[in-house]
């Protein structure tokens, strides 16, 4: 990043200093409130949240006061209280354990009725389909072992059962069952409960299912594999953990009509080119080229290639060996390539990537080839990358995980949009300094910004922009980014009914504004995922009473309504006006 | 963001430690440990579970505490790290000192406890408490070498920090001692020191934080002085 950024030269750090004493102790006086119980409106947390965003210095001095608080507890703390937690510890940890826990971990010991529901349903689900689909079911227990033995369809569990063969005694030819010899230590059913259950949906066509699995899978395991392995081609990489994990799911389609397989992966478990759904617990993943990746819950992670995973969405931590040097995570809008590390990456559902690098380097690029971008990113230096993606092109009612991978070819982009998409950007760099760099960029033209606030808000507007397919966007940007790097600085004063912001810069005048709003529209989220087109531009409600003057640069315009206030801004502060300092609130 | 897949921290250096129960061996060591919290360890030397939770409950509650800082959670996170501890006790080879290989684990506890956080909560973020800690939590990933710089300032040990603080009260003027002594360590409410006093709850409250703020100068500054003595 280039370190002569207009934001960075145009804001001398201690212009403002007056004004950030102030706030630091508005923000204390909120925070003492806080911790003291009283509950705070929501413009004031939201107030808090972006003061100490922009303010560590803040959040430090809380740190401390807090840190001195453990401090003074302990030292305080009773003996009798000491012995309270001692005890409590001590309950959790008896030392002997009914064999009957022995088989769970802690999630299951603690959220023991729910994950036996997750069975039953499990197990539900399994009767449908061995009602229906006998071939299918006699399939899948010869490819997934374990999961015939644990939900454990008993043999003579009722009705069911009479007239279907359980997933243990396979009906289908040529399907070697190795269920009986893999101890999963998963809980098993009450007999009496399983026969009670219904079919948790509809029963399946069985040529539907036909349809849905591919014929190679309908091939029989390789039988050098004695622990079964969901390959549909070269093993691409083994489960090396499975921990706190139930209820797991595998290839499952976007096709509501689908059944979703409930999976129950175990250590040694082989992968091949599979889609792994994992709706709870965490799992380990060691890649056939050696890079070990954490899988944590609820994650859509796509394996595609010895030493390359597409992560739709969810949170994967990857360690990588030097062997390994060079292994890939796609994302909907980025490709990560390690460079010998550890490091994160979390795609959230609006289709957000973060990168966070906790040793050595990766290098990160955008896949949308007309922004096309590339970063370096070294835990000892810029560490964290997040990169926004313009949600709504991609298509607001389609969340990324209801898209289903193997239709899309190994690397598609972003550009599954309704409109051809400009070509826009975002991105957000963090410096192991707290020091932040915002990049937004339209067509080609960019502006840095180095607070978290004004990128924030400038990225916001743009989207929505994009969003509303505005007119003459591109324009609108191209006339702003010349303001922004060769115009004046905004220098004035805003005055609303009693109040008054005095701003000396784009970025003051910017938080001056969105300081107004917050007060106007204090129950209005910060940023509602889908606001409605066009509207976002209206006044925010409750503006009765909106009246007030600007000044800047000694012109000053007095206004009644807001209505006339937009008009006021746009004569003032021209292009400025229409990103950030617009009134926009999205 | 972020997860804490692996230990990353230099404290954390016993490599094969798992928060997952199921070791065989841990299984075995839980079925049939025929008495009350006896040494578990393959190594005869290691205190027992009981004795293990008493001599570092302090330490681990304050550093899940500088972490999570006031938020409702640090015990029962504190309880968590001692029940991976538990678990995992078999697992300890006694390569590294205890205290360091328990700090690994609360540290991926509290890993865990983000992650869980940031999913329940992560997009509609108005907890100040989360927010707080989850700076906590980045800086610390940031800085990973000195991660208590972020916090505290200080690298030293439970004991040495409270002795400190202790001197620090010492030098305090006394209404304001009187202060702490009352809220702290007789458990008075604030609201019952402002009626005593005819102030308000707040402003007790405020007087609250101006103090520990000048205790956490103070204490700084203490360790600061005996880190450079040593």
């Amino acid at each position: 990043m280039n370190d002569n950024s207009p934001e960075k030269n145009n804001i001398p750090a201690t212009s403002a200093s007056s004004d950030q004493a102030a706030a630091a102790t508005k923000a204390i006086e909120l925070w003492a409130r806080h911790s003291a119980g009283d509950p705070l409106a929501l413009h004031e947390v939201q107030w808090l949240q972006n003061h100490w965003q922009a303010f560590p210095s803040t959040r430090q001095r809380i740190a401390d006061e807090q840190w001195v608080n453990c401090l003074l507890r302990l030292q305080a703390e009773t003996p009798a209280a000491t012995e309270a937690f001692v005890q409590q510890v001590l309950q959790r940890c008896p030392p002997t354990t009914p064999p009957v826990d022995l088989s769970q971990n802690t999630t299951a010991k603690k959220t023991s009725p729910s994950l036996r529901w997750g069975w039953l349903i499990a197990a539900g689900l399994l009767l449908g389909l061995t009602a229906t689909g006998i071939w299918y079911q006699g399939y899948l227990s010869s490819r997934r072992p374990n999961q015939a033995n644990s939900p454990s369809l008993p043999p003579t569990s009722g009705d069911l059962a009479q007239t279907s063969p359980t997933p243990t005694q396979p009906v289908a030819p040529n399907t070697p069952n190795t269920a009986d010899t893999v101890d999963t230590g998963l809980p098993t059913l009450d007999p009496s409960i399983t026969a009670q259950l219904e079919p948790l949906t509809p029963p399946l066509d069985p040529d539907t299912m036909r349809v849905e699995r591919p014929t190679p899978l309908e091939q029989d395991p390789p039988a050098t594999d004695p622990l079964g392995t969901d390959t549909s081609g070269p093993l691409l990489a083994t489960i090396s953990r499975v921990a706190q994990s139930s209820g797991m799911l595998d290839e499952s389609t976007s096709d509501p009509g689908t059944i979703q397989q409930p999976a129950t992966w175990h250590e040694g478990q082989g992968l091949g080119a599979t889609v792994l759904q994992l709706h709870s617990g965490e799992l380990q993943l060691t890649m056939a080229s050696g890079a070990v990746v954490e899988v944590y819950a609820p994650s859509r992670i796509e394996l595609v290639g010895e030493n390359a995973l597409h992560l739709w969405q969810g949170e994967i931590a990857a360690q990588v060996p030097t062997e390994a040097i060079g292994f890939q995570v796609l994302t909907p809008t980025a490709m990560v390539t390690d460079l010998g590390t550890t490091f994160d990456v979390l795609v959230d559902p609006a289709g957000v990537t973060e990168i966070e690098v906790r040793g050595g380097q990766v290098s990160v690029a955008t896949r949308e080839q007309a922004t096309q971008q590339q970063w370096l990113l070294t835990a000892d230096d810029t560490y964290n990358l997040t990169l926004y993606s313009p949600t709504q092109l991609i298509n607001p009612n389609t969340p990324v995980l209801a898209e289903d991978p193997r239709n899309t070819t190994p690397a598609p982009s972003p550009a599954t949009s309704p409109v051809p998409a400009p070509a826009a950007l975002a991105a957000r760099l963090r410096h192991v300094s707290g020091r932040l760099t915002g990049v937004v960029s339209l067509d080609g033209r960019s502006l840095q910004f180095d607070d978290e606030t004004v990128f924030a808000t400038v990225r916001d507007r743009l989207f929505h922009g994009l969003e509303a397919a505005e007119d003459s966007l591109s324009d609108t940007w191209s006339q702003f980014v010349d303001a922004r790097t060769a115009g004046p600085q905004p220098q004035g004063q805003l005055r609303l009914n009693d109040q008054e912001f005095n701003f000396g810069n784009f970025n003051e005048a910017i938080k001056a504004q969105n300081e107004i709003l917050s007060q106007f529209a204090p129950n209005k989220p910060p940023r509602p995922p889908q606001p409605g087109p066009k509207e976002r531009l209206g006044p925010p409600p409750g503006l009765d009473n909106f009246r007030g003057s600007l000044m800047i640069h000694g012109k000053r315009r007095d206004f009644n309504s807001w209505a006339e206030y937009r008009e006021a801004m746009k004569e003032l502060l021209g292009p400025l006006a229409e990103f950030g300092a617009f009134p926009f609130q999205p | 963001m972020v997860a804490e897949g692996q230990p990353r921290n230099s404290l954390a250096v016993e490599p094969n430690w798992s928060t997952e129960p199921t070791h065989p061996a841990a299984r075995h060591l839980e079925g049939h440990a025929p008495t009350a919290h006896a040494p578990i360890a393959r190594n005869p030397t290691l205190p027992s579970f009981e004795e293990i939770v008493r001599q570092y409950q302090r330490d681990v509650r304050l550093y899940v505490a500088r972490f999570l800082g006031r938020h409702a959670a640090v015990d029962d996170v504190a309880q968590e790290v001692f029940v991976q501890v538990y678990r995992s006790l078999d697992q300890f080879a006694g390569r590294s000192p205890l205290k360091a290989w328990i700090f690994g684990i609360a540290r991926n506890c509290v890993g865990t406890w983000f992650r869980q956080q940031n999913r329940q909560i992560r997009f509609r973020s108005l907890d100040l408490d989360l927010d707080l800690a989850q700076f906590h939590w980045q800086k610390s990933h940031a800085t990973q070498a000195s991660e208590s710089e972020t916090i505290a300032g200080v690298d030293s040990d439970t004991e040495t920090q409270l002795a400190s603080l202790r001197g620090c009260l010492a030098k305090l003027k006394p209404p304001q001692r009187a202060l702490v002594q009352q809220y702290y360590f007789e458990q008075v409410t604030a609201e019952s020191i402002a009626q005593q006093q005819g102030r308000g709850a707040g402003a007790i409250r405020m007087a609250l934080l101006r103090i520990r703020e000048a205790l956490a100068k103070c204490v700084r500054q203490q360790l600061a002085r005996r880190s450079t003595h040593e």
